[in-house]
């Protein structure tokens, strides 16, 4: 199914054609179907499909992911017009928040169809909860036929009794959903699933060229509710549409709706997997040479003079790559360097490119490389490369891996600081840049935004040991305009979101102490004190165990925070409070990470975060995550309990061209109360991980490169 | 087949993309190591994107053993290995290295017969994947080639290259006495398809 990959950024259709399928057709609910019916089919493993559409009163914006090869789980967020038009409030729009799950039971065959069971709005308001059983079977090139049993939504017309209750009488009738409004939201309707009358709908597809397709559908979904408050008219259960898929992965499409209401759709869909290019633009590396074409290959590194010498035409080369030489050693046959890695994001590319540096520069006599990654000054993990591998192997086509199988991965914790490189202490960096902030779902104007300047710098006097500040000036935007108000009843320790944007002009979001260091063998550790995040300020500390060649870190967190005040400047309120989690991490190795914290958070509720996220070799990441903790759904309010989905996107990605920027974007349905994190900065999972043999090994693709 | 339909690829900013927009254009573009080559009047290789219809001049920033580095004026490389394509760094197409021992010897050798070759691909996720061609090479016999104005005798080799889902075509004209290639029309991969090369006499 390749039809759909990056053909804009490949450009290269011709050969991604071959043993393409027929491209997907997007339903209203932005996942696999016909028109507002489900098909039985999925995305190809991996794929995102951004959809939006608008019909009548009726707009939905979908982002589906294809998390397992059978399994696709959606977000969207949907507006209807006017729905509360008979009540006399003043926003009279409704805005809905929902999440599917679709499991593809069994793959399709020549003599039997896919099969596949999907829950439509499992957890929000409930106005599209449906559940569903579908099979689809193509015949022919050109023909695809689906058939299926819905209940909720999708039985609202030519219902009949559910056949489960012949299994148990308690799904004989489908309880109201929706009766507890709209505090109820976010609590899975698990009493609901499949409960209730049952109805059968059905479609076929067309598919007139590769990249045409009509479809017809019996739909059971008579839009009850819309058509109620005169939203909506449906005259007919029949729907009829049209997609036109491009190879680049858009979609157009035009589509009837109960035989009056005309609808049109655009969608994108796209891998992940596949970056803007493939190999990269970035420039050539040094090629490797023999040691007797080295540039002090007859030197003896065994004065003080030559060993200067040496580390500044390292030091040179290096530059060049954008790594910084932060310390060299010789110790007999060995070479010892301490890098930090400001250009690539792929790690072991970097590894690659100091290695030959090392190879084009050192005496003949050195024949074991020994490259160790600093992140704020402090070591990570050391690796052991020999001389003669890189001069054999660089040419040999299968060499990354070849050259990964002969080196070694150690944790460098214990390494001395023998062979600082002098004059690097303080460093100082500094930036002024712009910046966007976003909020999302205010059912006043449900995408709000800041923009405006930030300065941030970081000043280290010794190594482990930074001093950070970030600062902003909004210049434009309406995040502040809003005139929702908090209602929780729990301490408000997030939701007063509002306030800070409101009462602040300049801000400072970030001005703290921390200090990084190594404890022990596989262990780190970090303190960090001041104004911590936008709204909290106080002391943090961390201890985490992650063994070099480990998938699972283990972590402690213990924080005491104070509230600051809504101007973000330097005052603080009354609310203090202390935070501590114990989180486990583990890398699945499948592209799969998870994160479980758990402990107390920022209101004091104790509990618990599952978080789970889908992690592409080439550093695209797609998760989410959710919290439970001891306030109850009530005390919570509107959504029940904390979740979110985030994503980041290396600007590599899109770009080709390395760089360790990336875009990171979190978003959750509702931002309230329970089970609020502090944000600290440099957690340091986050700050570790790339550099332990892990993600070193996913990245060995670009040792060469 | 695949050489005309894939080719629109090569992305406007990449290395050598630029660099064949014209080597005199302006130094400032230039990559400090290209600058240095040009200094040392390195030799020089020309070379082209067939899809494209570009061409541009590359230098040579590196002999060691059969394997020559041909850098582009902002920094993309080109690596051959005895004339034969080997690898590419920085023009969106991540051939990362090649096994080319069988084609390579019947090349020069001019003989024709069956052979096998290995490219390594870095993918759209970071991985490196080796793809198997099974080739079939054929003397077409002798050739006179206007060469800078100069008619030079060589052989023209034809290498024509299959895998499960890939197919080119790759032209060597060799030199009778040197058995150097001369000129050459090679397959890259699937996002550049193929580059001509001729060395430009000094």
């Amino acid at each position: 199914m390749k039809l759909r990959e990056l053909a804009v950024v490949y450009g290269c259709i011709g050969m991604a054609c071959v043993g393409a399928v027929s491209a997907q057709t997007l339903s209203t609910y932005g996942s696999p179907g016909l028109i507002d019916m489900p098909t039985a089919r999925v995305l190809p493993d991996g794929q995102i499909a951004l959809t939006a559409n608008a019909f009548g009163n009726i707009a939905r914006n979908t982002l589906t992911f294809q998390v397992l090869p059978r399994v696709y789980g959606s977000f969207r967020y949907g507006v209807v017009r006017d729905f509360s038009a008979n009540r006399r409030i003043t926003n009279v729009d409704l805005f809905d928040r929902s999440f599917d799950v679709h499991v593809q039971l069994a793959f399709e065959t020549e003599t039997r169809p896919a099969l596949a069971l999907g829950l439509r709005d499992f957890g929000g308001t409930g106005i599209l909860a449906s559940e569903y059983l579908v099979a689809t079977k193509r015949f022919g090139d050109r023909f695809t036929v689906t058939g299926g049993l819905g209940w909720g939504r999708l039985a609202q017309r030519g219902d009949f009794k559910n056949p489960l209750s012949y299994l148990d009488e308690g799904f004989e009738t489908r309880p109201d959903t929706g009766a507890g409004g709209i505090n109820t939201t976010g609590q899975l309707d698990f009493g609901a699933w499949f409960q209730g009358p049952a109805a059968i709908f059905a479609g076929v597809e067309y598919q007139a060229t590769d990249r045409l397709s009509f479809q017809l559908e019996y739909s059971t979904d008579a839009y009850q509710t819309e058509v109620d408050r005169s939203l909506i008219e449906i005259d007919t259960p029949f729907n009829v549409g049209l997609n036109y898929a491009y190879p680049s992965g858009s979609n157009l499409r035009a589509f009837i709706i109960g035989g009056t209401e005309i609808g049109f759709q655009y969608s994108y869909i796209f891998n992940p997997g596949k970056r803007r290019s493939p190999g990269g633009l970035d420039t050539a590396p040094l090629p490797i040479v023999g040691r007797d074409a080295a540039s002090l290959a007859d030197m003896q590194l065994s004065d003080r003079r030559a060993l200067t010498a040496a580390r500044q035409t390292l030091e040179t080369l290096l530059e060049d790559e954008g790594i910084v030489l932060e310390g060299f050693q010789v110790e007999g046959a060995r070479a010892i360097v301490r890098i930090e890695n400001r250009r690539w994001d792929v790690e072991a590319q970097a590894i690659g490119r100091t290695a030959r540096a090392m190879a084009r520069t050192l005496p003949g006599n050195i024949d074991t490389f020994v490259v160790i990654p600093q992140v704020r000054g402090v070591t990570n993990s050391a690796i052991t490369l020999q001389r003669s591998d890189l001069e054999e192997l660089h040419t040999d086509f299968d060499g990354a891996w070849r050259t990964l199988a002969r080196s070694r991965i150690d944790d460098a914790a214990l390494t001395d600081r023998d062979g600082e490189v002098g004059g690097l202490y303080p460093k100082f960096l500094y930036g002024l840049t712009p910046y966007v902030t976003f909020s999302f779902f205010d059912p006043d104007e449900p995408l709000r935004f800041d923009a405006g300047a930030q300065f941030s710098f970081a000043f280290s006097p010794t190594p482990g040991l930074t001093f950070d500040g970030l600062f902003r000036q909004a210049a434009t935007g309406n995040i502040a305009d809003a005139t929702r108000r908090s209602n929780s009843v729990i301490q408000r320790v997030r939701s007063d979101a509002v306030l800070y944007a409101r009462e602040s002009e300049f801000e400072i979001n970030r001005l703290t102490a921390e200090y990084m260091f190594r404890p022990g063998e596989n262990l780190f550790a970090r303190f960090t004190a001041g104004y911590l995040e936008n709204m909290y300020a106080g002391v943090s500390g961390e201890l985490l165990w992650y063994p070099v060649d480990s998938r699972l870190a283990l972590g402690v967190e213990l924080n005491y925070a104070k509230q600051r005040d809504f101007d973000m400047l330097l005052g603080l309120q009354d609310y203090d409070v202390i935070t501590a989690h114990a989180s486990a991490y583990y890398d699945f190795g499948n592209g799969f990470i998870t994160q479980i914290d758990a402990g107390r958070y920022l209101g004091g509720d104790w509990g618990a975060t599952i978080g789970l996220d889908r992690e592409f070799n080439n550093g695209f990441k797609i998760g989410g995550y959710f919290t439970l903790t001891d306030v109850s759904f009530d005390d919570f309010g509107e959504g029940s309990f904390d979740k979110g989905i985030r994503f980041t996107v290396p600007v590599s990605w899109l770009t080709g061209k390395p760089s360790r920027a990336r875009y990171t974007q979190l978003i959750q349905p509702v931002l309230r109360d329970g089970g609020a994190r502090l944000d600290v900065a440099n957690r340091l999972y986050g700050v570790t991980r790339d550099y332990r043999a892990q993600e070193l090994s996913d990245g060995w693709g670009r040792f060469y490169r | 087949m695949l050489l005309a339909s894939c080719g629109t690829a090569v992305d406007e900013e990449s290395a050598l993309g630029q660099s064949l927009a014209g080597i005199m254009k302006n130094d400032a573009d230039f990559v400090p190591r290209f600058i240095v080559l040009l200094q040392q009047e390195a030799p020089t290789l020309q070379v082209g994107f067939v899809d494209r219809e570009t061409s541009g001049n590359v230098l040579l920033e590196r002999q060691e053993g059969g394997f020559a580095y041909w850098l582009s004026p902002d920094g993309a490389q080109i690596i051959l290995q005895d004339g034969m394509l080997h690898g590419t760094r920085g023009l969106g197409e991540g051939l990362l290295a090649s096994e080319l021992s069988q084609p390579l010897a019947m090349v020069r050798g001019l003989q024709s017969g069956w052979s096998d070759r290995f490219h390594t691909y870095l993918d759209g996720n970071d991985r490196a994947i080796t793809r198997t061609y099974r080739c079939r090479i054929d003397n077409r016999g002798a050739r006179e080639l206007n060469l800078f104005g100069t008619a030079t005798d060589t052989w023209l080799m034809r290498e024509t290259c299959r895998s499960l889902d890939q197919e080119f075509v790759n032209l060597y004209w060799v030199a009778p006495s040197s058995r150097d290639i001369i000129v050459s029309r090679q397959w890259a991969g699937p996002v550049i398809g193929a580059i001509s090369t001729r060395i430009v006499p000094r």
